[in-house]
């Protein structure tokens, strides 16, 4: 199992359930059919252009926050 | 009271609410305009030596903050005169937003008893200055108040105003209209309605503006949380998390805006008719082609708000809800646009719109989504539906050849539900297994989850007992709704003149059999709401009055009736 002997190192253990949950997500992916991968691709990159966008708008947000701090 | 005297009173008093804030929005307009107006004047100001006399830092210390104040005063000469001056800054006040008061007084004492300089009014050398220079810091602290508390301010304002306006002439209209309460709303009146789209947009865009700019001063506490190594308070920056996500909301609201444009409902029965159709066509301003068809969905949904100020919450409660996928549009050789064709079947018993009363409205609501490249097309319109002279017991919708509606095998769809059809010599079973609604099961299931937590954490907190308690007994509910969700399971059987069927949580026990005389009814019944969508029950009512619900979230009401339908017909033989 990917997460049994991370006891006791707490950042192991956050780092392999986070790949666990990736593993997951792939397998899932990987099982789907065609069809629906090239749906998923399309969702998760328009999805992903809208998030990268939103961190962006922020990001120049925190810039003009940082430089009123000063 | 009448009631356009109630709503032009609530007016007033939302306007009365909306004065202090716009006030301080006001007030804020002013520092910045005046310390723009100072320094646009003190541009031409003379510098001259100036002699430092005395130099301090006061600190005036509150629970929220600690703000600080060089203070200076200093002698200078001009024009072969002497004056002392004691202005520090271009802006007046103490205050704690970045390190300009410490640093000042830091280079002040510095130069005590030395010559420093000072700008002199050439108009008026009595009046002077140590420094000159806007501070953005404050200004941008200012600008944020401003934005907050003068948005809001005027935002309710212009609210009220245009409330009352709209209120006036909905009394209008209601005395011209008596009788047709569809005409008192002029969104409905023409029987063209816009979707919501823009006003989607608007408002996440406005509420990510807010919020972001309240949580902003977030940033300025970092230093202090993170020296403080305050475990707690990182929680806070669950704020600009939030930030983020309202930002992303609001974009992908823009993108479908860009892409889609609005589209208009034109209905061809107005009002939509209780008892009767609600029909007409979609319009869209570009062309809109999706592989899997266009889902409709008309819903009633019941509008609450319960609580007030801070607390203040709405429920949505979804009454009635039906949807069907139409394969395609009516344009098909049109590339510049779409029309897609609506017709609905609205029963006898279902509410009218009524937006009497704002606590507490119901609202019709069509919607219509479209799995296409990129965003997806999704509009909404909140149509009327009342009860008219065609209003009837007997309504059946007509089969409209222009709309090629979907119509999955009813095999297919209940497979696609998780539920299994058995095939007996003289008749059928349907098999309904457990956890067959798995999204909302597993939402459920990560919401109690997080509502124990909660509760744990009030528990060993020093949080009045009232409150676990209080959140302990809502949690033991959520655990019954869990329970209920992951094990409910049960079949039925039909054959001719006989029903037989069983549903429990951890057994079926024995099935229980009434004879054809003894059924009064099957019914689809309004179950579990996950989100908006309406999952139904499927209830056999006894002759005696007795009822029996045999099964749970079945996946929408058309599904459930043909699945009654199909029961009846086996039961009559």
């Amino acid at each position: 199992m990917l997460l049994d002997d991370s006891r006791g190192d707490p950042l192991m253990f956050r780092a392999r359930a986070v790949v666990t949950i990736f593993l997951l997500i792939f397998a899932i992916y990987a099982f789907s059919p065609p069809e629906r991968k090239r749906r998923w691709a399309d969702k998760l990159r328009e999805l992903g252009k809208s998030l990268v966008i939103a961190l962006v708008i922020y990001w120049i947000y925190m810039l003009v926050i940082y430089f009123l701090r000063q | 009271m009448t009631k356009k005297e109630s709503s032009t009173k609530g007016l007033g008093c939302l306007v009365l609410f909306a004065l202090p804030f716009a006030g301080v929005g006001v007030f804020m307009a002013y520092l910045i305009g005046a310390a723009f107006l100072d320094w646009a004047v003190m541009r031409s100001w003379e510098e001259v030596p100036a002699e430092l006399i005395s130099v301090n830092l006061r600190l005036s210390q509150s629970s929220d903050s600690n703000s600080a104040q060089a203070q200076a005063t200093y002698g200078y000469q001009y024009g072969g005169r002497r004056f002392t001056g004691s202005r520090v800054s271009l802006h007046k006040g103490s205050d704690s937003v970045g390190s300009f008061q410490k640093d000042t007084y830091r280079e002040l004492s510095s130069h005590r008893g030395s010559t420093f300089r000072c700008f002199v009014n050439p108009k008026n050398p009595a009046e002077a200055v140590l420094y000159r220079d806007l501070r953005w810091e404050l200004l941008g602290f200012y600008s944020i108040f401003l934005v907050v508390f003068g948005g809001a301010g005027f935002g309710f304002v212009a609210m009220g105003i245009f409330g009352g306006k709209k209120a006036k002439r909905e009394a209008e209209l209601k005395e011209r209209h008596p009788e047709e309460p569809w005409k008192h709303n002029d969104a409905w009146a023409t029987g063209k309605i816009v979707s919501t789209t823009k006003q989607v947009l608007v408002m996440s865009a406005i509420f990510a503006v807010v919020w972001n700019a309240i949580s902003s001063p977030l940033w300025f506490m970092i230093p202090e949380i993170v020296e403080n190594e305050n475990k707690l308070a990182l929680l806070a920056f669950m704020f600009p998390v939030v930030g983020v996500g309202l930002i992303f909301w609001a974009l992908r609201n823009f993108v479908r805006y860009k892409k889609f444009g609005e589209s208009v409902f034109e209905m061809r029965t107005l009002p939509g008719v209780i008892g009767g159709p609600l029909a007409g066509t979609i319009q869209t301003t570009v062309n809109v082609r999706p592989e899997d068809g266009f889902e409709l969905t008309l819903s009633s949904v019941r509008i609450r708000q319960t609580g007030s100020g801070k607390n203040r919450s709405t429920q949505e409660t979804v009454l009635w809800q039906k949807s069907h996928v139409i394969a395609r549009e009516l344009l098909v050789f049109d590339l510049r646009r779409s029309a897609i064709p609506v017709s609905f079947g609205i029963p006898i018993d279902a509410k009218a719109s009524d937006e009497s009363n704002a606590d507490d409205r119901l609202v019709w609501r069509l919607e219509v989504a479209a799995a296409v490249q990129g965003v997806d097309y999704h509009a909404t319109f909140e149509v009327p539906v009342f009860e008219t002279e065609e209003s009837s017991e007997n309504f059946r919708l007509a089969e409209d050849p222009s709309v090629e509606r979907v119509v999955p095998e009813l095999g297919k769809k209940l497979e696609q539900a998780g539920i299994r059809v058995e095939l007996l010599p003289a008749g059928k079973r349907l098999v309904f297994p457990r956890a067959r609604a798995l999204g909302p099961a597993i939402g459920l299931t990560v919401f109690f989850g997080i509502w124990t937590a909660i509760v744990y954490g009030l528990n060993v907190s020093d949080a009045p007992r009232i409150f676990p308690w209080l959140f302990g007994f809502f949690d033991v509910l959520l655990l019954l709704g869990v329970v209920d969700m992951w094990l409910y399971h049960g079949f039925i059987e039909a054959r001719a003149g006989e029903l037989s069927f069983a549903s429990g949580l951890l057994f079926t026990g024995a099935a229980q059999t009434l004879m054809r005389g003894e059924v009064q009814k099957l019914e689809a019944k309004r179950g579990t709401q996950s989100g908006n969508k309406l999952y139904y029950q499927l209830v056999v009512h006894e002759r005696g009055g007795k009822r029996h619900t045999v099964a749970k979230r079945l996946p929408d009401l058309e599904t459930t009736e043909r699945v009654i339908e199909n029961l009846e017909s086996i039961l009559r033989g």
